[in-house]
């Protein structure tokens, strides 16, 4: 007894010790689609400060969150509102969350490069996710199946696209699920037939976006509101930011900050 | 200044009307009014519209919790509530089958910044801490007494926990009552899932590097109260050192070292005969059970291409080193889960696989989970389940067991003849 007592204590006083004290470390984590503007944001701001020490992690808008609502990370980056029941949270466990808005973004529609159509409405892309559309020859396209592909629930750009997109309408049950922007955009490229959702800033030359009532996903129209599925992008902290984590918003929010955000191939607020 | 002033405007009226839809209506009137007297950009006005929305919506939900007694601010409600089918062949070719449910009710109550205290309550058999499951029959009785002598048909509603918490720092954090084990371990070859230890815990984590951080937890596990004069309080100790590794976005390894310190065990009159460690002359524990337990797990995010949203490989393994142990002192489990990482929704599943190996004396038999050969030691175990969320909170799940012994234990014992065990699920959580 007296000897397991000895080990139990002399381990705690040795981990309490051994570590040593590091700079100012800050934990960034939540959805996928805000992960390309706290990477860039993180890599130059550390840059520029050698002592800083920015963490960022993805897992969709839930999962961020979530963790700041538990108080494991210090900004919980989203692409959707907070939601009352998390507000709910938030509160019973003491949080004081905080919105600040850090770029605009546009939830483009896209198709398989082989799908000659370029235009959908806002009902026939509705048609599809609900399952009342399963062929391209309906839409004026070639005999070919449509290939649903959407994002888990955990997404901030699946509960957007949703509210936006669907009405709130549930996604049809064969819609093939991924768990990020970018398997969502590798999906469609690789598959015939396939139409997906994602970030604007996850356009690329290999990727076909349609227009949506006319109006093609771009920055004046993201920006303008003109383009149907604009959405702002959050960084939610737990109180007004302090230390690290208020100086990484201030920078994001920066000029310099918003030039990152638009050739990140989101919209600036700048 | 101007935005200062433009956004205290607007949210002044915000929180005035509480936003109801048609009032949000015309604060974006006002602010594109805004926009266009060159007041403000359109990048500002977004910004200046959605963070007031977004800060208002924050205040109701506030004034609703505000308006609530301390008390039930303070305090979580949670439980469960499982429906089992179970069939059950031993190695004799005798066949149960048996309708189980399991009830959990628990109370969290944060007493102040720094401590809380939970307990909770659960079905289960008195005599039995792995177990919280109770056999429906007996015509439905509610009795909970030791009837006609036929085992299993106790109901009873026994003390699941009960435990203060005193967050000391961030970083530490001391238990002490009846508690959830603090160990970790990947699978549960050494630990039923719902056997909560008694005594003291201290938990420590730290993070020493953007992807890493490392944690402590030791335990005091009081085994029983010191009876007699000769004998040693019979208690564990243990340390696990151990850490968290973000390899990368989509990899993540999680390894610990578990070391066991027995006290009092050895020549002790056992606690609830297994009839699977080895014995002395007098019926007495014949071996201490200090042991090395190390455990890793590594976590894929989108595998192969993402087919599924995750996938985990895991391992761990046992050692006995006490002395005078000649054999049959180690174990060792393997497996793979892959699906979700945590069935919570519709739609999401989780499957997996496990093959389990203990010796004899690689660890107390009093301890591992008890749907695998009935909890005992000296066996080989595969197991698959498969779990698969029919709405929020809700999954139903199957679980099967091909379990065998490693050799006979009696004379009349058939030895090699494996049993099987089958449970269907449904789990309801709130």
């Amino acid at each position: 007894m007296k000897k397991i007592t000895k080990i139990l204590f002399g381990s705690i006083a040795a981990l309490s010790l051994a570590v040593p004290a590091f700079a100012e470390k800050i934990v960034m984590e939540g959805s996928t689609t805000v992960l390309p503007i706290a990477q860039t944001a993180a890599e130059v701001y550390m840059q520029k400060n050698p002592s800083a020490d920015i963490s960022v992690r993805g897992g969709g808008s839930g999962v961020g969150i979530a963790s700041i609502i538990d108080g494991n990370c210090d900004i919980a980056n989203s692409s959707r509102p907070i939601k009352e029941s998390e507000l709910d949270k938030a509160v019973t466990n003491g949080k004081d969350i905080k919105a600040h808005v850090v770029a605009m973004d546009g939830i483009a529609v896209i198709v398989n490069s082989g799908n000659p159509v370029n235009a959908l409405t806002k009902a026939q892309v509705k048609d599809i996710y609900t399952g009342k559309i399963s062929n391209w020859n309906q839409l004026g396209g070639n005999n070919e199946k449509v290939v649903v592909i959407s994002r888990d629930t955990s997404s901030g750009t699946f509960e957007a696209f949703g509210e936006l997109a669907l009405n709130k309408e549930k996604v049809r049950p064969d819609a093939i699920m991924q768990a990020s922007n970018q398997a969502i955009a590798t999906t469609v490229v690789r598959t015939p037939g396939a139409i997906g959702y994602v970030g604007l800033g996850f356009l690329s030359a290999d990727i076909k976006a349609v227009s949506v009532d006319g109006i093609a996903p771009s920055r004046e129209t993201v920006l303008s509101g003109k383009f149907p599925y604009s959405r702002p992008l959050f960084m939610y902290t737990n109180g007004e930011p302090k230390g690290l984590a208020k100086e990484v918003i201030d920078f994001i929010k920066s000029p310099e900050g918003q030039r990152l955000v638009e050739k990140d191939g989101f919209v600036g607020l700048k | 200044m101007r935005k200062i002033l433009s956004m205290a405007f607007i949210l002044f009226l915000g929180t005035c009307v509480l936003v109801p839809q048609a009032k949000a209506g015309e604060i974006d009137l006002l602010v594109q009014k805004l926009v266009e007297k060159g007041v403000l950009t359109q990048g500002e006005a977004q910004e200046l519209v959605t963070e007031t929305r977004e800060e208002v919506k924050k205040q109701i939900a506030k004034g609703s919790y505000d308006a609530l007694p301390a008390w039930i601010q303070n305090t979580k409600l949670k439980g469960d509530f499982r429906l089992r089918y179970q069939y059950d062949r031993n190695a004799y070719g005798d066949v149960e089958n048996r309708a189980r449910i399991r009830a959990r009710l628990g109370v969290e109550s944060k007493i102040n910044d720094q401590m809380k205290v939970g307990i909770g309550i659960a079905t289960g058999k008195v005599s039995d801490p792995r177990s919280t499951n109770i056999t429906l029959g007996q015509s439905g009785s509610k009795d909970s007494s030791y009837n006609n002598n036929t085992p299993g048909s106790f109901k009873n509603i026994i003390l699941d926990y009960a435990y203060g918490e005193y967050a000391v720092t961030k970083d530490i954090t001391l238990i002490g009552g009846k508690f959830k084990n603090p160990v970790w371990e990947p699978s549960d070859l050494l630990w039923d899932t719902d056997l909560n230890p008694e005594g003291a815990a201290v938990k420590l984590t730290r993070k020493i590097s953007p992807s890493t951080d490392v944690f402590m937890n030791t335990l005091l596990f009081v085994l029983d109260e010191d009876i007699t004069k000769e004998s040693k309080y019979p208690v564990i100790g243990v340390i696990q050192p151990g850490f968290n590794y973000a390899i990368s976005p989509a990899l993540s390894l999680r390894g610990a070292l578990a070391n066991y310190f027995f006290s009092g065990v050895e020549k002790r009159g056992t606690f609830r005969n297994q009839s699977t460690n080895t014995k002395n002359a007098n019926g007495n524990y014949a071996y201490n059970y200090n042991s090395v337990n190390p455990s890793l797990e590594l976590g894929i995010k989108e595998p192969l291409g993402g087919i599924v949203p995750y996938a985990a490989i895991f391992g761990e393994g046992i050692y006995n080193y006490s002395k005078d142990v000649e054999s049959s002192k180690s174990g060792f489990a393997a497996g793979l889960k892959f699906g979700a990482e945590k069935v919570s929704e519709k739609g999401q599943w989780q499957a997996k696989m496990l093959f389990a190996k203990l010796g004899r004396d690689a660890w107390m038999d009093i301890f591992p989970d008890s749907d695998r050969y009935s909890g005992k030691t000296y066996m080989k175990s595969y197991e698959a389940s498969l779990e698969y969320g029919i709405g929020k909170n809700t999954t139903l799940a199957l679980d099967y067991y091909y379990s065998q012994s490693l050799g006979k234990t009696s004379t009349d014992d058939l030895g090699y003849s494996p049993t099987h065990l089958l449970q269907l699920d449904w789990n309801l959580k709130f």
